[in-house]
């Protein structure tokens, strides 16, 4: 798991970036504390026509027919480089009401494109139900397929293609955790060194390893 | 005076004769001096003044002619036969009229079991062909009787009806076999043709020993040179026909069958299968959509993990990658965007 502000390592339970102190609150400063009502295409930047929407919808219902948990928004809009289209990401799946969504549906099912004509950008945030399942070289798989299209300005068929290789991803990824649910399950366990503690080469006399400040619980 | 003169000439001159026949001695070489010589391992002169006859390398060089040998018996060419007249009784059968067969023997030269074979052959290839095919059974050692014009003949038996090849086939002698055409043959196959056809038959009979073989050999390679006649009637060129019979073929040439003779000749054996393939086609076509229906149904569902919340957010705080399509010019993973924009500018 990444910083959307340093794009630095971080770890699981981290209530803020150990290296640049990022919190949501940094980005509801940075983007508005309101609460956001949405439509899961929202194109504010206006690439799309309206054959071309009811197309990119249709993608987005498939997707989320086959996976009934999950669903996709879809952004568009202008920011100021790849740092901010992160940290936009981040605070608008957080923040956001996407109205097609039922009441009961969580945000932490969603899948959220974001994408900027003007920089020339795109990028992928997931809510927490993904967290165990998707790495950041599967969305940068799903970008990659889009890529071609969008660097034509076809950015419907860049969002379809993308959306079609999610959901070959999750597909993958929905049978491998039905297979082997313990090696998701370990990537939320902390690290442990083989279930018991290595025998420390100084006798023990000092910890093996110090758990980062972060992770610690507050006082 | 001169009487004593003519006779002191006679005596010199038979003198003269005389002493000219009787050689004079060849050098000797004195025992002791030969002796020394000799220790020293050469004789000077030796191999020439010598008496003895010596061998000359190069006449033993020559070969001795070789013996003579004589043709075996049966490699002799034999005088040919004398030709034998065809009994009298037996021309009006060949030549009286059009033959009704495609086999003329009325004397029986071919055994039963052959006459049924070739005759079979001819009717099937009369079938096939748009050309008959008549051949006449004669001994290899029978001629035609000089009254008899063989191209008359044919002409006059041969201008009604279908086109056709007449054979007079020796049997036992397929090199004297001839070949004439019909009336309405002749006026479009070009003699080079013939002579081709002709030489055809002859070269496949003669690869056989057996008369009998010889003639099926020769019957079935005309019926397969008659194709080209066929087309020359259809309408096709000589030059193509030509050209194809430097060729020997390997196998008959057939008409093309069209669709619908396929279909009439499998019919009988296509039926009785047809009901089980079509079930079984359907069956493997309903499975095959079902398996994609069903794929297209299906769902998937991730079990849902407890996941500690990051960064004070209550959904998601799971940035994926970046990406850049600004350089058209530059492959996806160099515009992956890992760094932000503060530590590139640190």
């Amino acid at each position: 798991m990444k910083c959307p502000r340093c794009v630095q390592k971080i770890h699981r339970a981290a209530d803020a970036c150990p290296h640049c102190g990022f919190t949501l609150a940094d980005a509801e400063a940075h983007f508005g504390g309101v609460e956001l009502n949405l439509r899961c295409l929202a194109d504010a930047a206006g690439l799309l026509r309206r054959g071309e929407r009811e197309r990119v919808e249709a993608a987005m219902e498939r997707l989320s027919r086959r996976f009934p948990q999950l669903f996709v928004a879809i952004y568009t809009g202008a920011f100021d480089g790849a740092a901010e289209l992160r940290q936009f990401g981040f605070w608008l799946l957080n923040r956001a009401t996407f109205a097609e969504l039922p009441p009961e549906q969580s945000n932490a099912a969603g899948i959220l494109i974001t994408l900027d004509p003007a920089t020339k950008m795109a990028g992928v945030t997931y809510g927490y139900l993904l967290d165990p399942y998707l790495t950041e070289t599967d969305t940068f798989d799903c970008l990659w397929r889009a890529h071609s299209h969008w660097l034509e300005g076809r950015y419907a068929d860049g969002m379809i293609k993308a959306l079609e290789q999610f959901a070959c991803v999750l597909r993958k990824r929905s049978r491998q955790a039905r297979r082997r649910p313990a090696s998701f399950q370990r990537k939320l366990q902390p690290p442990t060194h083989g279930g018991r503690t290595p025998h420390p080469p100084d006798g023990g006399m000092h910890p093996v390893a110090c758990p980062p400040p972060s992770a610690e619980p507050p006082p | 005076m001169k009487c004593l003169t003519g006779i002191g000439l006679a005596v010199w001159i038979f003198g003269s004769i005389a002493s000219a026949r009787t050689e004079a001695p060849l050098p000797a070489w004195e025992e002791s001096a030969r002796k020394t010589q000799e220790k020293n391992g050469w004789l000077p002169g030796a191999r020439i003044l010598t008496d003895d006859a010596e061998t000359d390398p190069q006449q033993a060089d020559i070969p001795t002619p070789l013996e003579e040998i004589k043709p075996a018996a049966g490699e002799l060419t034999e005088n040919p036969a004398p030709a034998v007249a065809i009994p009298e009784k037996f021309l009006a059968a060949y030549f009286g009229a059009r033959p009704e067969n495609y086999l003329i023997d009325p004397q029986k030269l071919l055994d039963q079991r052959s006459t049924r074979e070739r005759l079979k052959f001819l009717q099937g290839h009369a079938s096939d062909s748009a050309i008959d095919l008549y051949i006449y059974i004669f001994n290899k050692d029978q001629e035609i009787p000089g009254e008899v014009r063989e191209e008359e003949l044919v002409e006059r038996f041969f201008t009604q009806g279908r086109p056709a090849m007449v054979v007079y086939y020796y049997l036992g002698a397929p090199q004297q076999a001839m070949l004439h055409l019909s009336p309405t043959l002749t006026e479009r196959v070009p003699a080079a043709l013939q002579r081709q056809t002709l030489q055809s038959a002859v070269m496949q009979a003669m690869e056989k020993s057996n008369p009998q073989d010889q003639l099926e050999a020769f019957s079935v390679q005309l019926a397969i040179r008659s194709y080209w006649m066929e087309r020359l009637l259809g309408g096709g060129t000589a030059d193509e026909a030509l050209a194809t019979g430097q060729m020997r073929p390997s196998k008959p040439v057939k008409k093309p069958v069209s669709l619908a003779d396929k279909w009439t000749e499998l019919r009988p054996v296509a039926e009785p299968l047809a009901l089980p393939c079509l079930l079984l086609a359907g069956t493997l076509a309903l499975a095959l959509g079902i398996g994609a229906w069903l794929r297209w149904r299906a769902t998937y569902r991730f079990p849902e993990l407890v996941v500690e919340p990051r960064l004070d957010g209550d959904h998601a705080a799971g940035v994926g990658a970046v990406i850049g399509f600004s350089r058209a010019d530059l492959p996806p993973p160099a515009q992956r965007a890992q760094i932000t924009e503060t530590w590139r500018r640190n």
